[in-house]
């Protein structure tokens, strides 16, 4: 009997030893992690960036990028399934914190404080990767903002030389009819995939009604709605402005993705035109006419008055979370911290991008980069676009509802309506 | 059978189940709690209900034109034989191409200021209107379009249905006295009548459930006017993280097609008999 215990507790070591082997050998052996993202314009950084972490752990990295749009699909499918990569990127919006919320993002807080990553980033673009004061996600890509680029040779026309632009909604109204009446478009919008449109309410119902309404309707303050006298007078003026003829004929059947906004801006036909990565699409679209353009702040409206200069935009754009049922964490966070070097880093400033690292005004090149800069810099606040910063149920149809208003086939007051009733039902 | 268990009867099942529940499609399905509210919703819900009648233009559409139109060019292809082998490749390109690659070169085709047939406007002194920036054409431009990409297909299947008619038939009718377009008309179309009618079965089918065009093309606007239940469903359940309702919209959707798939075999069936 006892020899039989001992033959029984000799097999269960062996058992032990065995199956601890695969364990040990997982550790040394190198192993292949997968990475999503939709940098498009900056997949050969990401590729340098993956040979060189190959080049220094042995791990390999298997990179999936896609256009943006089909990018957040592809994630809001992987994040319903589960089946996500190992790294992926997001927009630290609200969506992000769903994410969280759901435990699809690893809590990186030990690793990151151990190894003092975090280091290299400003701490706003940090802050965007916190919640609830655990760190879920490192930066980043950009210092994006959306200002106003417009053709500094169609304003030099109507005495608008060296830098001086429109300083008030009026005055910039005033410039936009002269436009119109000289056969020019004000706007190049290109509103077919919806979410270019979202920029010009939120940016009227900034200067119109200040940044605290929709920050108070967000945030669910009491009384705080859409269909309070602010948001109803910028629906009403941005229709306004759509009657005036302020944006180009079929604008929302003109796609973005295809170019249709900028070739109105490159061809001299639209006067003014607002998108992040200005900078970077200028440069790589059409470098000749980089001197051509210079970019401004939505004016102040009268109503609210001077310091109402907060812009859309995010301090980083892109964010990278890990994983959380992720099976190499280790590889995974090794490969996240390359972010911060200098190959990915370079790679990106070479392409015109501003990586919001602590130290990136040693390395803005573009003048017009660097007024971009220097706007978000001057800004009150540096809001991120409504379709990420609403709740998500709302932040599409948000997009939608702005298209419809103006297409003409909702009224502001529709409008408004819609939205607060679309805010109620994402706060039930 | 297994086959249709897994992935037929079990997806439709475990989607149903997913309609009862208020889940946001990230959570675990079994901790998100049970409610009748997305079937509410979804019955008092306009904006789903006002996707319903562009999918049935865009059936109408497609039979009306996609069917004639496919029949003509396999009749063409059918008379023409050996001598046609060109036209047969050319003509079904559009098949080879994505529906993603097709709906973003229709947005580059259609594009009011800078798009060929906008130049081609300009060229003789007109302007041309926008396209799919309008609610009041958007749906037919975007029926045109799936029109053009679907018509080889159908063309095709009509073609195998042509061909495979005996000779004998063909050379009775011509002994006969018929000619080319009497055979065409009276002979081989009433032949190849159950082959029709499985393509009017595909294409409403397809009709009712298409998506990936039109979500490239316009994703739904010009304000929802090309808006179709599989978009709407697909914005909610993916975009919206709003999975429960999706489901019901999916489910909804399912028991839409099915209907009018029965009613449509049936009605098709009751004429054959006639």
């Amino acid at each position: 009997m006892k020899r039989k215990s001992w033959l029984i507790a000799l097999l269960m070591a062996a058992i032990l030893v065995v199956s601890g082997i695969p364990a040990l050998a997982e550790n040394t052996e190198p192993v292949t992690i997968t990475f999503w993202n939709s940098n498009q314009g900056v997949a050969d950084v990401m590729d340098a960036m993956a040979a060189e972490y190959h080049e220094k752990t042995g791990n390999t990295v298997e990179i999936t990028c896609m256009e943006s749009a089909a990018y957040k699909e592809k994630l809001a499918i992987a994040m319903a399934s589960g089946d996500l990569p190992d790294v992926f990127q997001h927009w630290g919006d609200s969506k992000f914190f769903s994410y969280v919320d759901a435990g699809r993002c690893y809590d990186l807080t030990e690793l990151v404080n151990e190894s003092g990553a975090a280091d290299v980033w400003l701490d706003t673009a940090m802050a965007r990767c916190t919640v609830d004061g655990k760190i879920y996600s490192m930066p980043g890509l950009d210092m994006m903002v959306f200002p106003l680029c417009y053709n500094k040779d169609i304003f030099a026309q109507y005495g608008y030389t060296d830098g001086n632009v429109p300083q008030t909604l009026p005055e910039l109204e005033a410039l936009c009819d002269k436009l119109v009446a000289d056969g020019y478009i004000p706007f190049a919008l290109a509103n077919l995939k919806m979410w270019t449109g979202g920029w010009y309410y939120s940016m009227l119902l900034d200067r119109i009604g200040g940044t605290s309404v929709i920050d108070d309707i967000v945030s669910g303050a009491e009384g705080a709605s859409f269909e309070s006298e602010p948001c109803l007078k910028a629906a009403q003026k941005l229709v306004e402005w759509v009657n005036k003829g302020y944006f180009p004929d079929g604008f929302n059947g003109l796609d973005h993705s295809a170019g249709d906004d900028r070739q109105l801006l490159y061809a001299g036909v639209a006067a003014m035109w607002s998108q992040p990565s200005i900078a970077q699409l200028i440069s790589s679209e059409n470098p000749e006419m980089l001197d051509t353009f210079d970019v401004m702040n939505m004016p102040w409206g009268e109503a609210v008055g001077v310091g109402t200069n907060a812009v859309v935009g995010s301090i980083g754009s892109n964010y990278f979370s890990i994983n959380a049922a992720t099976q190499h964490i280790d590889a995974a966070y090794e490969f996240l911290t390359m972010f911060g070097q200098d190959t990915y880093l370079n790679g990106l400033r070479a392409a015109k991008y501003n990586p919001p690292t602590k130290d990136y005004t040693n390395y803005v090149s573009l003048d017009i980069a660097k007024r971009i800069l220097g706007i978000s810099g001057e800004a009150s606040s540096v809001q991120l676009a409504w379709d990420q910063y609403l709740p998500a149920s709302v932040g599409s149809a948000y997009n939608e509802q702005v298209q419809a208003l103006l297409g003409g086939t909702m009224t502001p007051e529709e409008f408004c309506a819609t939205l607060q009733g679309l805010m109620e039902d994402a706060a039930a | 059978m297994l086959l249709v268990i897994v992935f037929f009867l079990y997806s439709i099942v475990t989607c149903f189940g997913y309609s009862f529940r208020d889940w946001n499609g990230m959570t675990a399905v079994s901790q998100a709690p049970f409610t009748y509210a997305n079937w509410l919703k979804l019955f008092s819900d306009m904006n789903f209900w006002k996707t319903v009648p562009h999918n049935f233009t865009i059936m109408v559409g497609t039979i009306l034109i996609e069917m004639p139109v496919s029949m003509a060019l396999a009749c063409f292809l059918y008379i023409k034989g050996r001598r046609a082998e060109l036209f047969k490749i050319v003509w079904f390109i559009p098949l080879l191409m994505s529906s993603a690659a097709i709906g973003t070169l229709s947005s580059f085709l259609y594009n009011n200021y800078t798009g060929p047939i906008a130049q081609i406007v300009k060229m003789f002194g007109g302007k041309m209107p926008s396209l799919l920036g309008n609610p009041d054409y958007a749906i037919y431009v975007v029926c045109f379009t799936m029109v053009w990409q679907y018509a080889p297909f159908y063309m095709m299947y009509y073609f195998a249905g042509l061909n495979s008619i005996s000779d004998d038939i063909y050379e009775a009718a011509i002994i006969d006295g018929a000619t080319r377009g009497q055979y065409i008309f009276r002979c081989a179309i009433p032949i190849i009548a159950p082959t029709i009618k499985t393509a009017l079965v595909l294409q409403i089918v397809g009709a009712l459930k298409s998506f990936d065009m039109v979500y490239t093309m316009t994703m739904g606007g010009p304000s929802g006017s090309t808006e179709l239940m599989a978009t709407y469903m697909y914005k909610n359940s993916f975009v919206g993280q709003q999975m429960g309702y999706g489901s019901a919209i999916a489910c909804m959707m399912f028991i839409i097609i099915t209907v009018v798939s029965l009613a449509s075999v049936r009605i098709l069936n009751g004429k054959e008999r006639g």
